[in-house]
């Protein structure tokens, strides 16, 4: 009888399987083959004659499909390198060849890309993977997926590159395929597809609707279901070098984009990932058309952050980024619930959105625009701006509210004394209040008490 | 029955009557005639001139003495002397456009109407209509009053600034929009701080005075300015017998002066000993104002008025409108005494205006007007000056009231917290940018287009996915 070690069965924590568990290898690293394929050694492309280099072409391709194990970093190495080496040089081979893109030699490139890139995703590592804050899982297989990358990007930018012939192999199944892997953990293989979905976008005209629906579906997923996705960063910027292309007048379809989807992207709690993408999309709309603008101010108002201040100070930044650009017209119509909130954010206990609230004062401008409607902007800031001056426990702010009051007062003394007087009444108004609220208490008290002793 | 002299301008005020006889108060004013005050005993109904003497206009109660015992010995010896009469006709230009529509006013009428009486101990002081209380319901003794009005004006050169300087800047001098920048962070911190308006006219009186002896260079007016404040808040902790507010280091934080805390107190020393100031001593227009206002409120409850004109609640306004005055250069060089005159007749025309706007303004409002002239030449302001200090006046409350901005700003220091200023807008992060990819364009292997008829090539192959609904987003201005 072999002495097992006791366990505990009663203590629900106590480890059941003393096994231990061998660790999932990742899906791009399962060796599936079940029986051993040993890679032959091809002989180099530039050693063959031009006849016989499509052909050899094909079957270096194929070689290229089988996959193999990187979790256990001592398996294979010999099948590794050949594989690395081939790949390398099909980069090459490639990138100088003249005339070597023929017709048969488009879906054997595909099928290899496919085999090597197209894989269920591992789930993470660390299950409470926190894109703001921990390093993310790389992936195993890096050396030759870096090179399949290399080589698909290098097949989309050749001159010889055909969409005609392309788009028979890369079709909607396949975008679809690759729009998944944005997922990746790792933030290499999502800037190859980056670029690898810009080129395809570029190209291919009949594609880019599809390309454009399946993104947003991305998004809403994400925003409303999920709120994980990993590439949204990525897919933003391929959004923004779109958007910068759109011809005038802008048409529905993307301005419903907007409101849609790019809007409520600012909801996510892991904003701070994909916010300067998804600000220079923002601003570039409305570079685009102007009459944007109230619908832009308006839903970030709506999605203010209520609980989180890093996000409050994303938002402050993003809204002097859109008034850095704001036509006076628009300006008009979004001051008055803008400067409401800006109010709000100078009262804020948190010294760095007070801060950044109150740094828009420093941007020339901003100033201007202000000066022009100060009749407007000033009665609704001035009440916070005065309380916050005696209030707010920050030396600092309290220095950027005097600076925001004597611009105040340099730009309309008669209505900056107008407004300290109201506000001086005001509160002389309110503490009378008080102060007879608490005679009509004391008071009542007291009549209690009399009608007490009276029993 | 009077040949008509050359018109000349003049007040002329009953004192006393008695036994139909009146001591009248007659005060020549033409420009440059600061003496022209002559004391009279007339018959109010012949206008007879008993008596004439040409008196000194400050010797104030001497003229009452004068007048009341001359008055007694005429009507003791019961002589009748002759003297010629005088055609009296006003014409009063210096006191804005709610006159009375004669401007030929006959004596009798202004011998009824208006009545001064500045000895109060006088037994046969008579009253025409009863007198309004004010607020408080205590009445200010007018002969007090006119005691510190003479004092005021004798402290009063030795406390007027007199500032030359330059519009634009030149040879490194303080410009006049220095000097106005100066005066607008003194508002600031005033409003800042919740201090009262004693301290900031003080302030701003000090600073002018220095500036006027000495030359300073226009990188050491930020600490003066501090420094000025300083010197005020000092002043008033010391008059109201309180502890300062307001350390001086905050001061000097507050308001960015880029010295330090030891650089006002030193220069604070330097301008007390160059001003020569003693505690609390300075005449500014602050103290003009309020004597003013008690004196014209006196002589308004004097008059009758039902109405009180200049109560002390009017008391605020005027103070508003000489903080607005002071803060621009236009109205410094003036007397003290010329603006805070013009600053009450200028509330005592908006609350006229306002109270006929309510009901008629009885005439014996209007006497105010004498009385303002009374109070000018009881002062010795000609009315060149006054005039001058008035228009500047106006032009200055024009500007105010149009909302214009200050033509200098400040330039103020932001200093921003590290981690703040480390990501100041979120596209400072963007690291790359991808090429545009333009609509409608076509990629250079691209298909040839084919013609069609009478229709966009644009996105031929393009299908658009969104589904087209009618329900819109209310803001896309489709």
């Amino acid at each position: 009888m072999s002495s097992a070690p006791f366990v505990d069965r009663i203590d629900p924590f106590a480890k059941r399987s003393l096994k231990k568990k061998t660790k999932k290898s990742q899906g791009s690293s399962r060796y599936r083959n079940s029986q051993d394929v040993e890679l032959l050694a091809l002989p180099l492309l530039k050693d063959v004659p031009a006849t016989e280099q499509e052909d050899l072409f094909i079957r270096k391709l194929r070689q290229c499909c089988v996959a193999f194990d990187f979790m256990d970093p001592l398996a294979d190495l010999k099948g590794k390198e050949i594989k690395r080496a081939t790949l390398n040089e099909l980069v090459g081979y490639i990138t100088v060849g003249r005339d070597v893109l023929t017709e048969p030699v488009y879906p054997e490139i595909i099928k290899m890309i496919s085999s090597n890139l197209f894989r269920t995703l591992p789930p993470s590592d660390n299950p409470d993977y926190d894109p703001e804050e921990d390093d993310p899982t790389l992936e195993a297989s890096w050396p030759h997926l870096q090179l399949v990358y290399e080589f698909f990007l290098r097949f989309l930018e050749s001159v010889n590159f055909q969409p005609t012939i392309g788009k028979k192999v890369i079709d909607q199944k396949f975008v679809l395929q690759l729009l998944d892997l944005f997922d990746s953990e790792d933030p290499r293989e999502r800037d190859f597809l980056k670029t690898v979905l810009h080129r395809i976008y570029g190209k291919f005209l009949g594609l880019r609707a599809f390309i454009r629906k399946q993104i947003n579906n991305i998004f809403l997923r994400f925003v409303y279901e999920t709120e994980h996705f990993n590439g949204v960063g990525e897919l933003l910027e391929i959004l923004g070098s779109i958007i910068n292309g759109f011809a005038l007048p802008l048409k529905s379809e993307h301005k419903q984009f907007l409101v849609k989807v790019l809007l409520p992207l600012h909801k996510v709690k892991s904003l701070s990932m994909y916010h300067a993408q998804l600000a220079y999309c923002v601003v570039q709309f409305l570079e685009k058309d102007a009459t944007l603008t109230e619908p832009v101010v308006r839903g970030l108002l709506k999605f203010w952050p209520k609980t989180c201040s890093q996000k409050e100070v994303m938002f402050l930044g993003e809204i002097e980024e859109i008034l850095d650009v704001i036509e006076p017209a628009q300006f008009i119509k979004i001051q008055e619930p803008l400067f409401k909130q800006i109010a709000k954010c100078v009262s804020s206990p948190h010294f760095q959105v007070a801060e950044r609230a109150l740094y828009y004062w420093n941007n020339e401008y901003i100033v201007t625009l202000i000066e022009e409607n100060n009749q407007v902007i000033m009665p609704i800031m001035f009440p916070a701006l005065y309380r916050m001056s005696k209030e707010h426990w920050n030396q600092s702010i309290v220095t950027f509210i005097y600076n925001v009051l004597k611009t105040f007062m340099e730009m309309n003394s008669k209505l900056f004394d107008e407004l300290t007087a109201s506000y001086k009444a005001e509160r002389q108004k309110e503490k009378k209040r008080e102060k007879e609220r608490d005679e009509l208490w004391k008071r009542l008290g007291e009549l209690q008490l009399g009608a007490k002793r009276a029993k | 029955m009077c040949s008509c002299v050359q018109p000349q301008l003049y007040v002329v005020l009953t004192i006393e009557s008695k036994g139909g006889w009146a001591i009248v108060f007659q005060q020549d004013i033409e420009p440059g005639n600061l003496f022209g005050t002559h004391i009279l005993i007339r018959h109010l109904t012949t206008h007879q001139i008993l008596y004439q003497d040409r008196i000194h206009p400050l010797n104030l109660t001497s003229r009452g003495q004068l007048g009341r015992s001359a008055l007694n010995q005429a009507l003791l010896s019961g002589t009748r002397a002759s003297a010629p009469g005088r055609c009296i006709r006003r014409e009063d230009e210096t006191w804005g456009d709610r006159r009375r529509p004669t401007q030929h006013l006959a004596f009798p009428a202004i011998a009824h109407r208006c009545r001064f009486t500045l000895n109060s101990h006088s037994p046969t002081m008579s009253r025409a209509g009863a007198g309004h209380p004010d607020e408080t319901g205590v009445r200010d003794d007018p002969t007090m009053l006119y005691v510190a009005l003479n004092d005021l004006l004798q402290m009063e050169a030795k406390f007027r600034p007199r500032l030359a300087l330059p519009k634009d800047e030149q040879s490194g001098e303080v410009t006049i929009g220095a000097r106005d920048g100066a005066a607008h962070v003194l508002k600031c911190l005033k409003v800042w701080y919740d201090l009262p308006a004693d301290v900031l006219i003080s302030a701003i009186s000090l600073f002018d005075r220095f500036l006027t002896k000495m030359k300073v260079r226009p990188c050491h007016i930020p600490c003066i300015t501090v420094s000025c404040m300083n010197i005020a808040i000092d002043e008033y902790a010391e008059v109201n017998k309180q502890a300062r507010k307001v350390s001086v280091e905050e001061l000097v934080s507050v308001s960015q002066s880029a010295c330090t805390a030891g650089d006002v107190s030193r220069m604070s020393r330097v301008i007390t000993d160059k001003l020569a100031l003693l505690h609390g001593s300075a005449v500014t227009a602050l103290h003009w104002l309020r004597l003013l206002r008690r004196l014209v409120a006196s002589a308004a409850q004097e008059f009758g008025l039902t109405r009180p004109i200049l109560a002390p609640s009017s008391e605020e306004n005027l103070i508003k409108l000489l903080e607005i005055a002071i803060c621009d250069a236009g109205c410094v060089n003036a007397r003290t005494s010329e603006l805070a005159l013009v600053i009450v007749y200028h509330q005592i025309e908006q609350e006229l205006l306002e109270w006929s706007r309510e009901s008629p303004v009885p005439d014996e409002a209007y006497c105010l007007y004498e009385f303002a002239a009374h109070l000018q030449a009881h002062c010795n302001m000609n009315d060149a000056s006054l005039l001058t200090t008035r228009n500047r006046f106006r032009t200055v409350l024009a500007s105010y009231e149009t909302r214009a901005a200050a033509p200098q700003r400040q330039r103020l220091v932001w200093r921003l917290s590290e981690r703040t200023f480390k990501v100041l807008r979120p596209t400072d992060r963007l690291t790359s940018l991808l090429p545009t990819i333009e609509e409608q364009n076509f990629a250079v292997d691209a298909t040839p287009t084919r013609k069609r008829s009478g229709s966009e090539s644009s996105e031929s192959e393009e299908t658009s996915d969104w589904p087209r609904s009618p329900v819109l987003p209310v803001y896309c201005g489709n």
